[in-house]
């Protein structure tokens, strides 16, 4: 057989006469044009332009002409003579939109003949001005596409397309897994963003949300046959864009109290920081002088000796990033290599990232007819440690502005060992041993280790049987294999948010392993061929896609040598958890687009899927879309102003089922509680992209422990459904193009409308039966928006100014279409949702008003309603009104120079960096206006710390003074039966500030959610080709200077709201209230070098 | 040529396919549990059902002990509001679902449906029935637990106690057929049951919680004679070879926390550091320090400033309450002024396994006296002296704490900074010679004896009971009327809203249930059938 095939593949090529033409091609204006393919007729031999407009082609004797071909321009025929050289001018069309566009399954296609709504991004746009994530370099850049860039280090983007979480990732037409750090930007060619069910509804479930198609780079066009492109790019981080500002007029303690106790070390105190005003009077302090015999510590000044803490320990962040890439192309084979290489020093000291990325692809054509194509692309993360964040002892934002008290100096604990509290290995020496740990502590000793490494790769065969019909087979594996690692250190506080923590403790080690493959295989016949008027392309395929997860948590309980970090060192024995699964999914699939003449083109594809996650008799089925386009201008005369226009609608009907987009870990997928509120009480759960089955639908018994390690049961509370069906989505799109001043200005509007359901829902049930739900295929959720894209050169000249312009703006709602049955009620995040309400409305507690809108008080603090659901209060839709994009872009010959700013504006969130920074006494607000008064006078009736201090702050507004309050809906509908008279009674600000005032009413901490961001400012040079041409080494160079996050505009600045991209979600049906503590942003500035060879 | 140009690329397609493989077998099915069909051993949903017996809002130091007037919380962010902000209660059918699954799996293992499991699922059922009933009134339990009945109907209140009391005798019956000589003092599964008690225990608690059961019902015992509640009171304690009950604490159905996986709660949550967040109930301490009571120095600490101004740990004016009727903006945070009492940091905080304090009572001993010395008293029962149960009620109590006449105990600060405040000699005659604790005698004074030292028996165990008995008697005088008590007219619920699930979707059998017991309104402050 391999002799056959080799003998097959070797093939000759006969020699004629023959001679060889150079050339140019170049616009009108004299530029030369890339790309551009020259064929010689009739004999047909072609090749392309170079960068700079050359060709070289060596035609037959028997050629009669040359014709040349290029996108966005006219063809033209150039008759020879016998000539060896010449140069064409190519007119530019300025009637038709030819920009060809990579859609589903890698096919490209003319974008004029697109039905649906698709955006294609450069991927040489995305590469000076970084992130290091390639994913939040797509902010702001397409309509509908919402990028929530995370501020953690290796934090994943929240993706959100058109209100929907989850978007498929395709390279090179096969679906991959991906964590989004796991790409490397500098081997992109570009990305299409399919947006919505319409444009990617080929690719079946998987593909509901919409898809990001990204198209890698392939072997070099260059004359030479060969190119080489370096990049390299650094950036600095070292100002913040969003962060909380911290008082530092009051220290730890409570009630205006504190004092080191009088011992070694201090555990029974977790204190906020409403303790003593700062005014250098003398206080037992951690750092006192400590009598060993005596047992007594010497009290010390009370200053403000760390109002900069926060300041001084955080350091300048580093992304450094350099691509090298080798391309190659003959006219038998294209190579292309590319390393990448990231480094990443976190702002957080001892913080860093690294990835590592390594690709190969390569096609080679044995024959005219058979072209195999392989490619590769090896990714390595890896960190030794990476900072965590939530509302915990393990996170910085909480120690330095939760609890972040002005009274320790940070740099005094950098050797964190120091004497007599610190012993080495054993006990840090910190600044309190009850609530929070020494920064330095925690920097050098807490650590998270990340190491994944990602594959993935196809070898792909096309036979063209003839022009018009082409056969191809590819198989693909993506695969990723992930450890982490966390070491809580000897002596490192945890309160007791863990039950095997005690004071003193040495440790412990966790560990999580997880491991993804799965291969897609398919065969795709393919057919385009113009008959007449008619121009047909189409293409049917077959697929299997086979998956396999495998995941591993481990935990020891307590170590028992400290410093030893290994699962078998465990005090009490170690927990460990495994899960796993599996799935396959055979499908057939068709697409065919019909262009009739001039007029119209018909796209239809369709799909079946047959998955193992759903039960024998549901787990077929079928999957169509249609669109239609027409350029109007093509046909009809349109007012000369308008150059190009273009309709086009769709319609999609999507299925699937019973399989989720992330997965957490091991410990969470078995019982059910994630990291935070389960085990250890700390660390974040990580979620990973994963599409694989979630087993919602089966009546189990799982293993569990509730009582001193003895074994027990489970049983499932959601009452499985054997009838249950596919979910389904339908979706319609309505758009229009327009062109205007010959090409000039580009207008692009979509509408879109898509029925989200009936889901697969786990609907309540009476408690009465036992269980808490059952499955049903219920709820259905309209959304319907629309979207646009102005593109405009403004000023345009060859020598002078170039200005381009591009605007985005997209906007959607979604609202609740059916429930189920005869339901009318939809109980679901704290609110009953009827028919026909906005679902991302959030409900919650809000205050109590009298007649005159004033807040009613009792007892000092405010009334509170019932707390049960129907007393929820509305406080906002949480989806922004509308998400807009604002790019320009200049140009004076060499120097170019480019800014971005985008947004979200419209809609609440919860700032909940701000709620418990007053909780903790921290927050500038907390000693500042009305607050800082009281706060003031309650600590001058201290009389120096000699009494009990005296409630001084009274809320605004009324108190109840007689009557029974009756509430609907949060608000008392008896009003005309009660008296009020103006709140005399006064609260100490701390219980105020805190969860017996207004820490448990809501609405006080909502806040606007709309943001501009100036996101990317980019100023480039590129070296002149007269500079370059003596050295013919180098062929092009830019230089730049870049900056990302620059300004930010919101309300409050105490936190970046740009991470919380998600309100209402219809895959999981949650709501994004925000809330949740983040690292603090930061501005980016830095340089990018880019040199082709 | 077509056909190699289709051999090559089948073989290339091959190749593909044999590095990845199509999956074999069951793929439909999570492999990472057991399927619904599976053979589970009994004894794991034992453990479920043990292990769970407690609702999460009822262990000792929960929010249970401030409706209870037990303690007080000063600051919400640790011991959270005073309110009696009830709504919507929780529920126990999960233990109902899990019941039916341990009788499904027992008669697979054993081939009958009298096996210990079936009889201990009857209490568990009948348990779970009366803890929702008494909480909201009539409730569905015919056909509740099954999930193809999804809107159970509705069974009365009175149905709901009698048929539970008919569970309480089946599984007394099955308990007894059970109980042999040679395993009566035999644990009746050593892993299933976290208890860990007997068959002979186990029959005791079934029968010592029916008397509660049976004594809950004092207001309906007159007028519901096919109840039989007098004769069911009286039947037990008639004959305790047939209806053995509890002799001594040892008997008690306790909750045993421990150091490595159930700590005691105040440890487990994180507030050993605020112990001084709880204050005692001057409820409390009217019935107790008011009556020289020695459990005051064993269980809670004086208030710092009585002892600032010199009082000593010995005196009972040194310990002061916190009025649950005041807001608690209106109260010190942290009691930073030691105006109040806290509870012992000794006893209660010093250890996560609860080591130094009384176990949980679930159901005990020292209740049970009181519920006879109550049945006594009402004239329920010939041949038992009211007098002698209340005493032994008392001192089962004390027992239960570790208190004998003349001990020497030491008393702490309320923050553990200072072990050894003085120390205390415990006089239990002097306490037992108080007029208000020596018996006056069968008559409506006696019997509000009994309920108040039943109430102070209950500190900080038994879950509901003491509101339940408060509910019922009126004993003792509970504070309400100001704002700490929460509620829109300042008085305390006598009741929980439905599961707001229960109200959505079963609403029919539900809004039916409403109209036929409160006129169509389901709130708080109605009488169900038992309290009428």
């Amino acid at each position: 057989m391999g002799l056959m095939l080799l003998t097959f593949f070797i093939s000759n090529v006969y020699a004629q006469d023959s001679r060889t033409i150079t050339g140019k091609i170049q616009t009108t204006t004299g530029l030369g044009i890339a790309g551009a393919v020259v064929r010689a007729l009739p004999s047909k031999t072609a090749t392309q332009t170079d960068n700079e407009g050359n060709f070289k082609i060596t035609i037959q004797s028997t050629d009669k002409t040359i014709e040349v071909t290029s996108v966005g321009f006219l063809s033209q025929t150039y008759t020879l003579s016998n000539e060896s050289s010449f140069v064409l001018s190519l007119q530019e069309d300025t009637k038709a939109l030819t920009d060809v566009v990579v859609t589903a399954y890698g096919i490209k296609r003319e974008a004029k003949k697109i039905g649906y709504s698709i955006q294609e991004i450069k991927g040489s746009d995305l590469t000076k001005a970084r992130d290091a994530n390639p994913i939040n370099s797509l902010a702001g850049k397409v309509a509908g596409l919402t990028v929530g860039t995370n501020t953690e280090m290796l934090g994943r983007p929240e993706l959100v397309l058109r209100g929907s979480k989850d978007l498929l990732f395709v390279i090179d037409g096969v679906p991959v897994n991906t964590d989004t750090w796991n790409i490397s930007p500098d081997d992109i060619e570009s990305y299409t963003v399919l947006k919505g069910t319409n444009a990617s509804a080929i690719y079946g479930f998987r593909g509901l949300n919409g898809a990001i198609v990204i198209t890698t780079k392939r072997g070099s066009k260059d004359k030479r046959g060969w190119q080489v492109d370096v990049n390299s790019s650094t950036m600095f981080e070292d100002k913040f864009l969003a962060i909380p500002e911290s008082q530092y007029e009051y220290g730890r303690g409570t009630n205006y109290i504190y004092s080191y106790g009088d011992r070694l070390y201090d555990n029974a105190q977790r204190l906020p920081e409403w303790g003593p005003r700062f005014e250098g009077q003398l206080i037992k302090q951690y750092n006192s002088p400590y009598d060993p015999t005596t047992g007594l510590r010497t009290a010390i000044p009370w200053t403000a000796r760390g109002r900069y803490n926060f300041e001084n320990f955080m350091q300048t962040g580093i992304i450094n990033t350099n691509n090298i890439s080798m391309s190659a192309t003959t006219d038998k084979s294209d190579i292309r290599m590319s390393i990448s290489n990231m480094n990443q020093k976190g702002v957080a000291p001892n913080t860093k990232l690294g990835t590592y990325s390594m690709a190969v692809n390569g096609g080679y054509n044995f024959n005219k007819k058979l072209r195999v194509e392989a490619s590769l692309n090896f990714n390595k993360q890896y960190t030794p440690n990476i900072p965590d964040v939530n509302y915990g002892p393990n996170s910085y934002i909480y120690t330095f502005k939760v609890y972040g008290p002005a009274d320790y100096d940070v740099r005094d604990l950098e050797d964190i060992y120091k004497g007599p509290m610190g012993v080495k290995d054993l006990v840090p020496y910190m600044q309190e041993y009850g609530r929070e740990n020494s920064p330095w502590f925690m920097a050098k000793k807490w650590l998270r280790s990340h190491d994944k490494s990602d594959i993935n790769g196809y070898l792909k065969a096309t036979y063209k049987f003839t022009d018009a019909l082409s056969l191809s087979a590819r198989s693909q594996i993506t695969t990723w294999n992930q450890l982490r690692t966390e070491q809580a250190p000897s002596g490192i506080n945890l309160n007791a948010y863990t039950p095997w923590y005690y004071f003193g403790w040495y440790g412990d080690y966790r560990e999580d392993r997880r491991n993804l493959f799965e291969n897609n295989t398919d065969v795709i016949l393919n057919f385009d061929k113009k008959v007449k008027d008619f121009n047909i392309s189409a293409f049917a395929g077959a697929s299997q896609r086979s998956f396999t997860y495998n995941s591993f948590f481990g935990t020891t309980k307590a170590l028992a040598i400290p410093n030893v970090y290994a699962l078998s060192n465990s005090k009490d024995p170690s927990l460990s958890y495994t899960w796993g699964s599996r799935m396959q999914v055979y499908s057939a699939f068709y697409s065919f687009d019909i262009s009739m003449s001039k007029y119209l083109t018909l796209s239809h594809t369709g799909r079946v899927d047959q998955l193992s996650t759903l039960p024998e008799g549901s787990n077929k089925f079928y999957y169509p879309s249609v669109s239609l386009s027409t350029v109007l201008s093509d046909y009809i005369k349109v007012p000369s102003f308008i150059s190009f226009a273009k309709l086009r609608t769709s319609y999609a009907d999507v299925k699937g089922g019973l399989t989720q987009a992330t997965v957490p870990s091991a410990f969470m997928a078995i019982t059910g509680k994630d990291l935070n509120g389960g085990l250890l009480g700390y660390g974040a759960e990580l979620y990973s992209s994963y599409d694989g089955p979630n087993y919602a639908n089966q009546n189990n018994y799982s293993f569990v422990s509730t009582y001193n390690g003895l074994p027990s049961v489970n049983f499932s509370n959601t009452i499985a459904n054997p009838t249950i069906k596919p979910f389904n989505r339908t979706s319609l799109e309505v758009g229009i193009d327009l062109k205007f001043a010959k090409n000039r200005i580009g207008l692009d509007f979509t509408y879109f409308q898509s029925m989200n359901g009936p889901q697969i829902y786990a609907l309540p049930v009476a408690p009465s039966t036992g269980y808490s739900s059952q499955n049903v295929n219920g709820i259905t959720s309209k959304k319907e928006g629309f979207e646009i894209a102005l593109t405009g050169a403004v000023l345009k000249s060859v020598k002078g100014l170039n200005w381009d312009v591009a605007i985005n703006y997209a906007t959607y709602k979604e609202t609740l279409e059916e429930i189920y049955g005869t339901e009318t009620e939809l109980s679901l995040n704290g609110h009953n949702y009827k028919v026909g309400e906005r679902l991302d409305a959030f409900y919650g507690t809000a205050f109590v008003r009298d007649a005159s809108n004033n807040v009613i008080f009792s007892g000092g603090t405010p009334l509170r309603a019932p707390t049960d659901i129907t007393n929820n209060k509305f406080l906002g839709n949480v989806n922004p009104d509308f998400t807009f994009g604002f790019n320009n872009k200049f140009s004076v010959k060499n120097i170019s120079f480019s800014f971005q700013f985008d947004g979200r504006i419209g809609g609440v969130i919860y700032d909940g960096i701000y709620h418990d920074g007053m909780n903790g006494g921290t927050a500038i607000e907390s000693a500042t206006g009305a607050f800082g008064a009281a706060r003031l006078a309650e600590w001058q009736s201290t009389n120096n710390n000699t009494v009990a201090f005296t409630k001084k702050f009274i809320g605004q507004g009324v108190k109840l003074v007689s009557g029974v309050p009756k509430y609907v809906g949060g608000v008392i509908t008896n009003l005309s039966e009660l008296t009020f008279a103006p709140n005399d009674v006064a609260a100490g600000v701390q219980s105020y500030a805190g969860a017996s005032g207004v820490g448990s009413i809501s609405e006080y901490w909502m806040t606007d959610r709309s943001f501009v961001k100036l996101r990317e400012v980019n100023l480039g040079y590129t070296l002149p080709a007269k500079l370059l041409g003596k050295s013919k080494f180098i062929k092009g160079a830019t230089f730049s200077i870049v900056g990302r996050n620059l300004f930010y505009w919101a309300e409050r600045k105490d936190f970046d709201i740009d991470q919380y991209a998600a309100g209402y979600n219809d895959s999981d049906r949650s709501l994004n209230t925000g809330g949740a503590l983040q690292s603090a942003s930061m501005r980016r500035f830095g340089f990018n070098i880019n040199l082709n060879f | 040529m077509k056909t190699r140009i289709i051999k090559t690329i089948t073989s290339l397609l091959l190749v593909g396919l044999v590095i990845t493989g199509c999956q074999k077998g069951d793929l439909l099915s999570n492999p990472n549990v057991a399927s619904e069909s599976s053979t589970i051993p009994a004894s794991l949903l034992l453990n479920q059902l043990t292990a769970n017996f407690l609702k999460e809002e009822e262990p000792i130091i929960s929010n249970v002990y401030k409706w209870n007037q037990n303690i007080v919380s000063n600051y919400t962010y640790y011991y959270g509001s005073n309110a009696y902000t009830w709504t919507n209660t929780t529920h126990k059918y999960d233990q109902i679902k899990y019941c039916v699954k341990m009788e499904e799996q027992a008669l697979k293992a054993y081939g009958n449906n009298t096996n210990v499991y079936h009889a201990l699922s009857k209490f568990f059922r009948a348990y779970s029935f009366i803890w929702l009933t008494n909480r909201v009134g009539d409730i569905p339990m015919d056909e509740a637990g099954n999930p193809n009945i999804l809107t159970p109907k509705y069974n009365t209140q009175k149905e709901v106690f009698k048929k539970s009391l008919m569970l309480l005798d089946t599984a007394n019956m099955l308990m007894g057929n059970l109980t042999t000589a040679a395993n009566r003092n035999t644990k009746v599964d050593a892993t299933g049951d976290i208890f860990g008690l007997t068959y002979l225990q186990w029959q005791k608690v079934i029968n010592t919680y029916k008397l509660r059961v049976l004594i809950s019902l004092s207001k309906r015992a007159d007028d519901n004679a096919d109840l039989n509640i007098k004769g069911q009171f009286a039947a037990i304690l008639a004959d305790a070879t047939k209806y053995p009950i509890m002799t001594g604490i040892t008997d008690n159905l306790v909750y045993k926390f421990n150091a490595a996986y159930n700590q005691y709660p105040p440890i487990r949550v994180g507030n050993t550091a605020y112990n001084n967040c709880a204050n005692i109930s001057k409820t409390f301490y009217s019935v107790t320090a008011d009556y020289n009571d020695p459990r005051v120095f064993v269980l809670t600490t004086p208030a710092a400033a009585q002892i600032t101004a010199g009082k000593t740990v010995s005196d009972f004016t040194a310990y002061v309450g916190e009025d649950n009727n005041k807001s608690q903006a209106a109260m010190s945070g942290f009691s930073t002024d030691g105006k109040y009492s806290n509870l012992s940091f000794n006893r209660y905080i010093s250890s996560a396994a609860g080591a130094n304090c009384e176990p949980y009572t679930v159901i005990g001993y020292q209740e049970m006296c009181f519920n006879i010395a109550e049945a006594a008293n009402r004239g329920w029962i010939t041949g038992q002296s009211a007098a002698t149960w209340y005493l032994r009620g008392i001192n089962a109590s004390l027992e239960v704490y570790g208190i004998t006449n003349g001990k020497v105990v030491t008393v702490g600060n309320n923050d553990g900074t200072k072990t050894n405040l003085g120390s205390v000699t415990l006089d239990v005659t002097t306490f037992l010679a108080h007029p208000e604790v020596a018996y006056k005698g069968d008559n409506a004074d006696g019997l509000k004896q009994i309920l108040t030292q039943k109430y102070v028996a209950f500190f900080l165990n038994s879950g509901f009971e003491t509101f339940y008995n408060w509910r019922r008697t009126g004993v003792p005088t509970f504070a309400e009327g100001g704002v700490g008590v929460g509620t829109p007219n300042l008085k305390i619920p006598t009741r929980w809203k439905y599961p707001q699930d229960e109200i959505t979707y079963n609403a029919a059998n539900y809004k039916a249930s409403i109209d036929a017991q409160y006129g169509g309104v389901d709130d708080q402050f109605s009488k169900m059938w038992l309290i009428k």
